[in-house]
């Protein structure tokens, strides 16, 4: 019988060994269900508002709290995130536009391969390139301000206020209209930083690795969780984390008040 | 004050009209917008006997009708017809003259208000319940953990943000210096505005002047401007302050004492504030004692289903109530060793982890030994807390 029960603990342990999670915080899955659907892709996104969840494919964006897809017909999308009006705003070889009723509606050539699109704020975009040195730029539909032309390619970008927060290879970098360039953590030789995001009642931001979510809080920078990684956003003030090796959505909250 | 009167004068008027016996309404019929110049049949007198029945009356002026008799009307239905018919405009339409807003529209635009907001409030609504059934969908994945409870994500109430002194380390506990490490979505201190708190290094002297906007396509024409600051986010190796900590290769061979490895990193973190740390593996190296945590309550719940079952949860009621207070655990843990079992300790604990002992009924003679010999033989297969051992060493 005490081989049973050691068994019994051996799995449980096994089971629970690959996700550790830092005190006073609750992690949840979604249910298979919903994400055993998705053609998983390694560099997917994520995006979590009032407009929904939705994550980026192979072939095409899923929306997981309505089950749903953007795109009748399945298209290979680079980079997306939601306009205000709930539609998403997509780039598809190298054409940036809106998808609406089910179809990508391109509008606008890029100037070069390798472009991804951040939400900005008051429904505009942030284009930044995550292959080769390029200008990140700031877009509003209409006008474009080219911000700044970073010596490295940038790896995933947000923003807090009226700073860019960016990373790089080199660490994590502010940037800000009257303002120097501010480094915010160096990280030479480390992980490549997946995404970035920001609670932005406190400023707290929140960096993400392939198995890592890091805290990074005035110059210390403490893992939340470990065994699990991917893109991260913030929203309800969870993290919601969507981790392509392992094919699952993630939520991380703290834990309940007594 | 003169409109007023005026109103009120001409309201005047046609009561007196009403009362003369023509019918404002009938002298506007009689006038029926007819031209001036029509020849009119004079003002029929109606006396109304007292035998003569309404239908009567009302075949009367029937049979009139036909014979097109135009009546012309009196100067006082005239008058009192186009008084009555500006006062009928007055009130069934909005009158430019009038700078009052017609309450009719008025009551439309409200109405229109109050749908809208409960198109709107309907909408939050069904946005909060799909939130909440969203949030109800997901479950639970096991995680080496503070916490064991099985809480249903739909029921947890969020916490709010809240504002600490950053420099403020409670090194009391090491639970509460777990928690100065890693704070989670608390804030951690007490700014909220990203500069302050997140404190960006400057990497040059010169602050960023960001171009101005332009637009993007003109006269079908896009082009993507180039021309912008170019930042060097090349560090330097030399002025990387980055310090790494891997709590795992510090030991030096021993143990090291989390409470006291934490409190130097973050001693160190107070005052130098220049420098920036990357804790990589804390959670791997603090979060081992709360596994064994786990796996005792996990044990206790398997063996609580045998004959010592009860003894065992005594023996677990005993660590809970020394992760909160030793002194009182250890009286408890001595006196249920003890065979004066009607004789038990005055516990001073008020944590919830002393009830069993001022609640549970003593119903066994057995002596702490034998439930010690077997709490060591678990021991030797999983590892027991170093509080329980703690207790057994400092038993008298």
């Amino acid at each position: 019988m005490k081989i049973v029960y050691i068994w019994i603990l051996a799995y449980l342990m096994a089971y629970a060994a690959p996700i550790d999670i830092a005190p006073k915080l609750k992690i949840y899955s979604m249910p298979n269900a919903l994400t055993s659907k998705i053609d998983w892709r390694s560099d997917t996104q994520l995006y979590v508002s009032s407009l929904g969840l939705w994550i980026s494919a192979e072939k095409n964006i899923y929306r997981l709290d309505k089950p749903s897809k953007a795109l009748t017909i399945p298209l290979h999308v680079s980079s997306f995130t939601l306009a205000k009006s709930g539609h998403p705003v997509a780039i598809v070889d190298e054409q940036l536009g809106l998808i609406n009723h089910g179809f990508f509606l391109p509008s606008l050539k890029l100037p070069m391969a390798g472009y991804s699109l951040a939400e900005g704020p008051n429904d505009t975009l942030y284009l930044y390139n995550s292959t080769i040195a390029a200008p990140i730029y700031h877009f509003d539909g209409n006008m474009i301000t080219p911000m700044a032309l970073p010596s490295e390619a940038v790896q995933s970008l947000t923003y807090a206020g009226s700073a860019i927060i960016f990373a790089t290879k080199e660490g994590i970098f502010s940037l800000e209209s009257g303002k120097p360039l501010g480094l915010i953590m160096p990280l030479p030789d480390f992980a490549t930083i997946l995404s970035i995001a920001v609670n932005p009642d406190t400023a707290e931001l929140f960096v993400s690795t392939h198995d890592t979510v890091y805290s990074l809080n005035n110059g210390l920078m403490t893992p939340l969780v470990t065994g699990v990684g991917g893109a991260v956003a913030f929203y309800d003030n969870c993290l919601w984390i969507a981790d392509s090796l392992r094919q699952q959505v993630y939520i991380i909250m703290p834990n309940q008040l007594k | 004050m003169k409109t007023r009167l005026r109103d009120v004068a001409i309201t005047m008027f046609c009561i007196a009209s009403i009362l003369q016996g023509d019918s404002a309404l009938q002298q506007l019929y009689d006038a029926g917008g007819q031209p001036r110049n029509v020849p009119m049949p004079p003002t029929p007198t109606r006396v109304y006997n007292k035998s003569s029945d309404s239908s009567q009356s009302s075949q009367n002026t029937q049979s009139s009708r036909p014979s097109k008799s135009y009546r012309a009307p009196s100067t006082s239905a005239m008058v009192g017809a186009t008084i009555f018919g500006t006062l009928l405009e007055n009130v069934l339409f909005d009158s430019p003259a009038s700078n009052q807003p017609d309450p009719e529209t008025l009551r439309l635009q409200a109405e229109q208000q109050r749908l809208a907001q409960e198109e709107a409030e309907r909408k939050a609504k069904e946005r909060q319940i799909h939130h909440q059934k969203l949030m109800g969908s997901f479950k639970s994945v096991p995680s080496t953990s503070s916490t064991t409870e099985e809480t249903s994500a739909s029921h947890l109430a969020f916490k709010t943000a809240q504002t600490s002194d950053v420099s403020k380390i409670d090194t009391s506990s090491d639970e509460a210096l777990r928690e100065s490490a890693s704070r989670p979505f608390d804030g951690g201190g007490s700014h909220t505005v990203f500069a302050e708190r997140l404190n960006p290094t400057p990497l040059s002297k010169t602050s960023l002047s960001i171009p101005s906007a332009v637009p993007l396509c003109q006269n079908g024409n896009c082009s993507w401007p180039t021309k912008t600051n170019s930042v060097v986010t090349t560090l330097p190796k030399a002025q990387i302050y980055t310090k790494t900590v891997n709590l795992s290769k510090l030991s030096n061979g021993s143990i090291p004492n989390p409470k006291e490895f934490i409190y130097s990193i973050l001693g160190d973190y107070e005052t130098k504030s220049d420098k920036r740390y990357l804790v990589l593996n804390r959670l791997s190296y603090l979060t081992r004692e709360i596994g064994k945590e786990l796996l005792i309550s996990i044990t206790m719940k398997i063996i609580e289903s045998t004959s010592m079952g009860d003894k065992l949860s005594l023996i677990k009621d005993v660590h809970d109530l020394a992760v909160d207070d030793m002194e009182n655990a250890i009286k408890v843990a001595s006196w249920l060793g003890s065979t004066q079992l009607d004789n038990p300790p005055e516990i001073t604990s008020v944590s919830e982890a002393a009830k069993p002992f001022l609640l549970k009924a003593m119903g066994t003679s057995e002596s702490f030994e034998e439930i010690a010999s077997l709490i060591s033989g678990t021991s030797e297969l999983f590892g027991m807390s170093a509080k329980l051992s703690t207790i057994i060493k400092e038993m008298p």
